[in-house]
């Protein structure tokens, strides 16, 4: 794994120290900034080094925050602090190193892309595009979809952040909605969003047993597609069971960043696209990164294909 | 009307005090705030009742700024005075009324159509969603139309530019400078609908249309996916013919344009283009009811509209 160093930044929230991986660009003219986030289970501490590579070689700025570690408690989890702390990060970033404010790029997968959808939402003036890969983007549906796939440990994780079972007590229904960024969902109707999910995702796949079902990827782009582009709840519940694409919604483009991992169906619509490809819970970070690179908040959208790029597809971490 | 107020505003380009007409809605709740701007060669005073109006009838916040006049002079005709000017006409407003900051519109046709394209470009923080009719979008390209069709606005936009951009590199620079398309690719987060009738450009109905549609089609395509930019060739067709090709097919009607049925209709990340039956017009009800139902924290709506009151309002000179 490649080091770079630990730092402390100050969270308004609580007044608070928190930590993240951070790198500087170098020389002094203005860089982009990638921020990328920790999966459910992870922390700053976890294994970044995909995104540490990308940004060495191509000399941007990176942070890879703690926003209050592993989703276990009331503190963490889409909470406000969690919120706080990655405007926080992307303003330490400002101070501590030149950024190019036209290119500061979010992305996550799995709980990282929870946590991305909902910066997405709620701080939409932060980024100039986002891309979120398998994200949860209904806290509470996902809790009753732990439960149905009788999974030991997401919903128990659920039970102790909300004080709660979100499917029976109003109160922990309501927290569950504030974690939720579907709640917010329409507040990111002015950042570039790109959701990718691959579509085995939820079901069991090359020994793995993946956790978020693509219906929870194809919610979060219907909240933002004009009605005419939306996928209706019958195509999105044939994907998500069947792991198939209805027929006819015909074969998509191929897109070379995606490698082996196939896309298999794609669609945009206002500033939001959802790619499903052909994986599981996986990203594919360099995919990721190669789009975000293209965009630039003062230039139209870059909806085009990818060049090829490392496409192997990195399981997500708990 | 005569709850439309004149109101003198700070101005941070130069330290001056610039005057508006300017409406206040009433009670202590969040309203939505309009900008509306005036044509080519007016100033604040130029009738603006075609959008006072709606905002009368729904309580909502109104400010028709001068930002410098007439356009035959440097400092107007989108000039970094003009961009700071609108710019400070919302922040006046934002100290002097209660403005509910996730609807904040602005609209405006020909000339006002230019400088919402530039705004929408230049500042689109400011913005949830602008309505830009029978818009300028090159300053230069438009003096050799204009040139081309024996127009006047040939000699304010040299006047304007300090020479002919056609022949001279420093106007040309100028004209760059005061022109929507070179700034077009960051209005891509502004919600922006871009109108024009179909005949602009042409006689019609005993009128001479200023603004050729090629130039709302420019705007467009520059925040449009590549897929969905009209080609040169079917706006040069558009343009030259008044007429849509074939291949496009009849769009979806839309009651908010009744008596200028929609032509040609086009949407492409948060732009649209619509090409109505008309010539140099601005129809103020239905661009505002399109506002209307824009805000900052939902997802776009480009349904078609409520049947809309208002008629059409022929845009001055």
């Amino acid at each position: 794994m490649e080091n770079i160093p630990t730092i402390d930044y100050h969270c308004s929230f609580d007044r608070s120290m928190q930590k993240a991986k951070c790198l500087i660009a170098g020389g002094d003219t203005p860089r982009p900034l990638l921020v990328a986030l920790h999966t459910w289970g992870g922390t700053y501490e976890q294994d970044c080094s995909r995104c540490v590579r990308y940004c060495r070689d191509n000399n941007w700025n990176f942070i890879f925050p703690s926003f209050r570690g592993p989703n276990r408690n009331p503190a963490s989890c889409g909470s406000d602090a969690v919120v706080a702390d990655i405007a926080d990060a992307v303003t330490y970033m400002k101070h501590a190193s030149c950024v190019d404010n036209d290119r500061i790029y979010l992305l996550g997968g799995s709980g990282g892309g929870h946590v991305a959808l909902l910066m997405a939402a709620r701080r939409p003036d932060l980024w100039t595009a986002v891309s979120a890969w398998c994200a949860i983007s209904d806290v509470a549906a996902w809790y009753d979809q732990g439960v149905e796939r009788g999974r030991s440990d997401y919903p128990g994780h659920i039970l102790k952040i909300c004080g709660g079972d979100p499917s029976r007590d109003p109160q922990a229904r309501a927290d569950a909605l504030r974690r939720s960024p579907l709640t917010y969902m329409g507040g990111a109707s002015r950042v570039l969003l790109d959701i990718s999910t691959g579509i085995h995702d939820g079901h069991c796949f090359n020994g793995r047993t993946g956790s978020v079902p693509v219906s929870q990827s194809i919610n979060a782009f219907n909240a933002l597609a004009a009605p005419a582009d939306r996928i209706s709840p019958e195509d999105a519940a044939y994907i998500t069971n069947a792991q198939k694409i209805p027929e006819k919604s015909g074969v998509p483009e191929t897109d070379p960043a995606f490698g082996k991992n196939q896309v298999l169906f794609r669609r945009q619509s206002n500033l939001a696209r959802i790619t499903i490809f052909e994986g599981g819970h996986d990203i594919l970070f360099d995919t990721g990164m190669e789009w975000l690179a293209r965009q630039d908040r003062r230039k139209a959208p870059d909806w085009s294909k990818g060049r090829p790029v490392c496409a192997d597809a990195s399981e997500l971490a708990r | 009307m005569d709850r439309i107020r004149t109101i003198d505003y700070h101005c941070s380009f130069d330290n001056s005090l610039q005057k508006a007409k300017c409406f206040i809605a009433g009670g202590n709740e969040l309203r939505p705030l309009l900008v509306a701007l005036h044509t080519w060669s007016y100033t604040y005073e130029q009738d603006c009742t075609g959008y006072a109006r709606y905002c009368l009838d729904n309580n909502w916040n109104f400010i028709f700024p001068h930002f410098r006049g007439p356009n035959w002079t440097p400092p107007a005709c989108g000039s970094d005075a003009v961009v700071a000017d609108i710019a400070d006409a919302v922040a006046y407003m934002k100290h002097a009324a209660i403005v509910d900051n996730d609807r904040v519109y602005l609209i405006g046709g020909s000339g006002g159509g230019h400088c919402s394209l530039l705004m929408a470009s230049r500042r689109p923080d400011l913005w949830t969603a602008v309505s830009a009719w029978c818009a300028i979008s090159d300053v230069a390209a438009w003096h050799d139309q204009c040139v081309e069709r024996e127009r006047g606005y040939a000699e304010h936009i040299e006047k304007a530019c300090g020479g002919d951009p056609s022949k001279d590199a420093s106007a040309r620079e100028e004209a760059l400078k005061r022109s929507p398309l070179t700034y077009m690719g960051s209005a891509s987060r502004v919600l922006l609908d871009i109108s024009t009738g179909i005949h602009d450009g042409h006689d019609f109905a005993g009128r001479n249309g200023s603004v050729p549609v090629s130039q709302s089609f420019n705007a467009f395509n520059a925040l449009a996916n590549p897929a969905d930019r009209i080609s040169p060739e079917d706006v040069d067709f558009i343009t030259k013919e008044q007429k849509i090709p074939e291949k496009f097919g009849p769009p979806e009607a839309d009651p908010a344009f009744a008596k200028n049925p929609v032509l040609f209709r086009r949407q492409s990340n948060l732009a649209r283009i619509t090409i109505f039956e008309g010539g140099h017009d601005c129809l103020p009800d239905a661009g505002l009811e399109w506002l209307a139902r824009q805000h900052r924290k939902k997802a776009p709506d480009w349904t078609k509209g409520k049947p809309a009151a208002g008629g059409k309002m022929e845009l001055g000179q």
